[in-house]
């Protein structure tokens, strides 16, 4: 009897996920076809089948350009959505998302220190592009660690989630104010400099660059999904979770762990990439109305993929030569999205509301 | 058959205890009523007792095994609870949450075996819900909320259950509903302890009362007899006259 409640749940699922993907490609597909110089879809499926484009200019921007930011898009939505759901689910809180330990204000003082003291000594915009870039993901990166490894310190000492939360947004405070006052003392082209990271960019990002995001996020998301029955208990409370035989330190550890990685890389790549995070799970639990961690970890790697698409397809403003900033316009074209979803739905009950 | 055991156990918070010495035993087949006036340590007990917090001194072994010595998986395939708190995902669909009560014994990712579902099955079939098998929890009644974790509890297939005022928020009909279903889950060869405030009515299926006040020993007793003693009334405090 039960037996059968199950089985027709996974064939209602099948569908979902396999619709869920075809609409993936169908975007990504017009993400490389779409943008200042429109390549025609035939020869767009041509090279990604390995033919040959008629058009050597073409071939060149997809492969130089559109594919790469392509692929960061899917990777960016997929790794914020997810770690964005762990930090829901273990602090129980519908506005908690990747950035609330404060991973990003740690990846920005990491930038910061790079650009102003570099600025300082000298020579910071002389030395070549791609050594400048290594060097903000690098600082950004050892930024977002170190942040983390204090709040690793905390998880390890506090029992109570929210202590935690606030722990983490204590440190994220403190940490953007040492930045704050870094640009009350700065020359306007830092500041600039940095402001332009802090408006995040997906499209910056080399083959070089790729490989080195790629297999972290691809990775961390497969292990997200294996950390789908800890979450899952998680959702019963904490209390409930310990009684059902869950490691209640153990599990947070490790899922700081995962998030940080998602996020801090995501981050020390793109920049700080506001809304998706927060907004993509909520999304998720809303179309599809579950909280199953199996099947809501697959559903944002596709719906965060396809989203993030959709809001570089936009900042592109199609048929021009502008482009506006990442940032902007997931939250512009995302909050209306998610306040029309919740007054449709006009149901609050989705998430952790009593 | 003793299930569970404390040993001149005192509990509280900090170094202000709450009650001390305890020294009971939960037997296969009891259905144990703890009661007290509010806030002199029936949670506290029922908390110390899953080991969710530290006794001040003494221990508590559970099959014969001190409670420190066991893994958090060990215990939840000994113990399991119902508490006052909801669990946070309200919309969670009732067979999801029953069977969350799984977690011990199912696969890494969480997946049930043959035996899980069978389990699940059981404990659906004792506590009477197949009607409400695809609702979210958040549209259950307060009864129905009550048997959907009483049911995951029994999923979770463990020897003591303990139950935090289970019949709170409940009218009479589904207090009466909880309390005979507790009854019969006892009679299973379960041990069943529960904090009350419903004397009268869990005098009726519980085989003792632990009665627990300010500053004085815990009070084992029949709860007729309890009840005729005038005990109940001297550890509630109930003066004379009253109803």
């Amino acid at each position: 009897m039960i037996q059968q409640h199950f089985d027709t749940s996974v064939k209602k699922w099948r569908v979902t996920f396999i619709g869920l993907f075809v609409v993936l490609c169908l975007v990504f597909l017009a993400s490389l076809a779409i943008g200042s110089v429109t390549i025609p879809l035939g020869q767009t499926t041509k090279f990604l089948t390995g033919g040959e484009v008629e058009n050597a200019g073409w071939h060149a921007i997809l492969i130089n350009f559109r594919l790469p930011k392509a692929l960061t898009a899917i990777l960016v939505g997929s790794a914020l959505g997810i770690s964005g759901l762990q930090m829901q689910t273990l602090f129980r809180n519908p506005l908690a998302g990747p950035f609330i330990l404060g991973i990003s204000s740690g990846a920005g003082l990491g930038v910061a220190l790079v650009i102003f003291i570099g600025f300082a000594i000298g020579g910071f915009f002389g030395i070549p592009d791609f050594a400048r870039n290594w060097l903000m993901v690098g600082s950004a990166a050892v930024g977002s660690f170190l942040v983390l490894s204090v709040i690793g310190v905390a998880a390890l000492r506090v029992r109570s989630g929210v202590s935690l939360l606030i722990i983490g947004l204590m440190f994220g405070a403190a940490v953007s104010a040492i930045v704050s006052i870094m640009q009350f003392f700065s020359q306007a082209e830092n500041i600039q400099a940095y402001v332009i990271w802090s408006f995040g960019s997906l499209g910056s990002l080399s083959w070089n660059e790729l490989s080195v995001l790629t297999p972290i996020v691809v990775l961390s998301l497969i292990y997200a999904f294996a950390l789908s029955k800890q979450l899952n208990a998680l959702l019963l409370g904490e209390t409930y979770a310990e009684s059902s035989g869950l490691d209640l330190k153990s599990t947070r550890i490790l899922i700081i762990l995962n998030t940080s990685l998602l996020a801090g890389s995501v981050t020390a790549f793109c920049g700080p990439i506001a809304f998706v995070g927060l907004a993509v799970p909520h999304l998720a639990r809303m179309l599809f109305n579950t909280s199953n961690h199996l099947l809501l970890t697959p559903l944002i790697v596709l719906l965060g993929g396809i989203l993030m698409l959709v809001f570089d397809l936009v900042a592109q403003l199609p048929g021009s030569d502008a482009t506006l900033p990442i940032n902007a316009v997931t939250s512009l074209l995302g909050a209306p999205f998610v306040i029309w979803l919740i007054l449709r739905k006009n149901n609050l009950h989705y998430s952790f509301d009593k | 058959m003793s299930l569970l055991q404390t040993h001149n156990l005192t509990i509280g918070y900090g170094d202000q205890p709450l009650v001390s010495d305890i020294n009971v035993s939960l037997e296969v087949g009891q259905l144990i009523g703890l009661i007290g006036q509010n806030g002199v340590g029936k949670s506290t007990l029922i908390r110390t007792l899953a080991g969710f917090q530290r006794p001040l001194s003494g221990s508590i072994s559970i099959g014969g095994i001190e409670l420190t010595k066991l893994k958090a998986k060990a215990v939840s395939k000994k113990l399991g609870v119902v508490l006052t708190e909801k669990p946070t995902a309200l919309n969670l669909s009732v067979l999801e949450l029953i069977s969350l009560g799984r977690h011990p014994y199912s696969g890494w990712l969480g997946q049930l075996k043959k035996e899980d579902v069978a389990k699940i099955e059981a404990a659906i079939v004792q506590t009477q819900i197949h009607h409400i098998l695809n609702k979210r929890l958040f549209e259950l009644s307060d009864g129905q909320l009550q048997k959907v974790m009483i049911a995951r509890v029994l999923a979770q297939d463990t020897d003591v259950i303990l139950l935090d005022e289970p019949t709170s928020h409940l009218d009479l009909r589904n207090k009466i509903e909880v309390l005979d279903l507790l009854k019969k889950i006892s009679q299973s060869g379960k041990a069943v302890l529960i904090s009350t405030h419903e004397i009268s009515l869990s005098a009726k299926v519980c085989d003792l009362f632990w009665g627990v006040d300010f500053g004085v020993p815990l009070e084992i007793g029949e709860p007729d007899k309890m009840m005729f003693s005038g005990k109940v009334k001297e550890l509630l405090h109930l003066e004379e006259g009253v109803i």
